[in-house]
């Protein structure tokens, strides 16, 4: 009897996990788990479209050691949202006409997305971005970071990202006459 | 007495509480995980950043000035300076009492002479000699240029033209917008010959040039010279209906073609079947009455231009987002919107709130003013 019972839940599982199939479980370095939606993962991650078609997704939680639980979180969070949006015409490049600009502008959702982001957060970000080969979301937060580097001076630049200045005053004095012709002569 | 005594000593704790979360924080955000993204975010990441920065905001030094790594990256990494798109920045050059020229020339060392795009306004011959002379590869020995779009440069003259082409063997985009200096057969001659690879070419002209006279559509067939155009735009220009069958017959691979105010076409039956072939014609302005176009749409452009356009059935939508953006914005106002509110184009519009208003306005408008 006892035997039997414990088939039918295997075979229930089995079922659930069946019809479960199109969602994938990630699990972060901190051991908590996402789903995440197998299509949009597959579309928007190199690496995880490489897993999938590979079969190394683990039902269980796939590990993401790399990725803390916030930065995944993020990252699933993209997905869903990716997953919902219409692309705008925009972003459906015509090979007829002139080529625009490398990059495509963020569209408003994913500007709103990486706005509410710390910086913390953004750092993490990037790199979940670089190392799941999302190739969009790597793009936007970059472009995020880029927009904070925009009309800043080397000290504004090194407070926001917390640099460290590793220039000798030699150096300095070279840098600032480099610049002078530039636009910091004001 | 002593009833009055509680409330002050409650008072001071609510201040010194205020005190303290104030101090939390300012605190808190700052502090995080004390990341140095020069030091910890790789390499190739920073790149990428700054491949998103455009060559004005690299050249004035902010990132490059913070460290050492970031100072490196933007100087000795040529993939950043490949495409120098350029426009609008005129206005911060001036102001810093730099000329173009020696930006360019900032940016273009950097480049080790591998610069594929250049797109700028309000551009010299000068720039463009440097341009030419500079766009050599240094390794492999070829000129690389790939895209030149100029757009609004009244001092870019034939000479600099004629002079800076034959440095551009690879070019596959050209733009001239409202480079008003720019003109004549010759030009167009010269641009076939030199550049046989040219895939896209626009040309917006933003008045009629009254030399021309009116069997002159010259520009027209030398533009049919240019065999491997998959887009052409032409504005103003003059080109008959006998010259726009030559261009057909000759640019077998064009897919996407732009007319606009050229007085000298009259849309007829055998013009509509030869573009038939074209997977995206546009065409507006008022001379194509006879058109037989069969549906007209209407759509607000910007108030200083033409919101009247013709576009053949069913490309509406494909074509919406490459025209958008298509001309510079402030091309000098030269439609008389009178000359549309007559006819078809009105009566047959379509169901957007904005342009009826528009147009309602419009119309009240001429009403008041000419008794139309």
């Amino acid at each position: 009897m006892e035997v039997d019972k414990g088939k039918g839940e295997a075979e229930e599982t089995r079922k659930v996990a069946e019809a479960d199939r199109d969602t994938v479980t990630l699990k972060s370095s901190d051991g908590k788990l996402f789903e995440v939606s197998k299509e949009a993962a597959a579309r928007l991650s190199t690496v995880l479209a490489g897993m999938i078609a590979g079969g190394s997704i683990d039902d269980n939680g796939t590990d993401l050691k790399q990725i803390g639980s916030e930065a995944l979180e993020n990252v699933v969070d993209y997905c869903n949202k990716h997953a919902n949006s219409i692309p705008s015409a925009a972003l459906i490049s015509s090979s007829i006409s002139f080529n625009t600009a490398p990059f495509k502008e963020p569209e408003e959702w994913e500007r709103k997305f990486v706005d509410r982001l710390s910086h913390d957060a953004l750092f993490d970000l990037v790199e979940a971005a670089n190392f799941l080969g999302m190739e969009r979301l790597l793009d936007v937060t970059c472009h995020k970071i880029s927009e904070m580097m925009k009309g800043k001076s080397p000290d504004q630049i090194r407070e926001v990202f917390n640099i460290k200045n590793d220039y000798t005053k030699e150096e300095l004095e070279e840098i600032r006459q480099e610049l002078a012709w530039a636009f910091y002569d004001d | 007495m002593p009833s009055s005594s509680p409330p002050r000593i409650r008072r001071r704790p609510k201040k010194t509480v205020r005190l303290s979360l104030k101090a939390f924080q300012s605190w808190q955000p700052p502090s995080g995980r004390d990341i140095d993204w020069a030091s910890e975010l790789p390499m190739d990441l920073i790149l990428h950043v700054f491949h998103l920065l455009d060559p004005v905001e690299l050249l004035r030094g902010g990132a490059m000035g913070a460290c050492r790594s970031w100072r490196r990256a933007t100087r000795d990494e040529p993939m950043l300076w490949r495409h120098l798109d350029m426009r609008g920045y005129d206005d911060p050059c001036r102001r810093s009492h730099v000329p173009f020229l020696v930006f360019l020339q900032a940016a273009v060392r950097r480049s080790q002479g591998q610069v594929e795009a250049f797109w700028a306004d309000y551009c010299d011959d000068d720039v463009l000699l440097f341009l030419a002379e500079h766009s050599c590869c240094h390794v492999i020995r070829e000129y690389q240029l790939k895209s030149l779009r100029l757009i609004r440069c009244g001092y870019f003259t034939n000479k600099g033209l004629l002079a800076s082409m034959m440095k551009f063997p690879h070019l596959e985009e050209l733009e001239l917008s409202a480079c008003n200096n720019i003109y004549g057969q010759e030009v167009f001659s010269a641009i076939a010959i030199s550049c046989p690879r040219l895939k896209h070419l626009r040309n917006i002209k933003s008045f009629r040039y009254e030399y021309e006279t009116e069997d002159d559509d010259s520009e027209a067939i030398a533009i049919a010279s240019m065999c491997e155009l998959y887009s052409l735009e032409l504005h103003n220009h003059h080109p008959t209906n006998k010259t726009l069958m030559t261009i057909l017959d000759s640019c077998t691979q064009l897919e996407l073609l732009i007319l606009r105010d050229c007085p000298k076409l009259r849309m007829d039956d055998t013009l509509l079947a030869k573009c038939a072939r074209v997977k995206i014609v546009t065409l507006r302005g008022d001379d194509y009455v006879h058109c037989k176009i069969t549906r007209y749409r209407f759509r607000p452009w910007s108030s200083a231009c033409n919101p009247l356009r013709a576009v053949r059935e069913s490309h509406w939508d494909d074509l919406a987002h490459l025209v958008d953006g298509f001309f510079p914005e402030d091309i000098e106002d030269y439609i008389d919107y009178s000359r549309y509110l007559n006819g078809v184009y009105v009566t047959d519009l379509d169901d957007d709130e904005d342009s009826r208003m528009l147009v309602k306005s419009m119309r009240r408008y001429l009403k008041i003013n000419t008794g139309v």
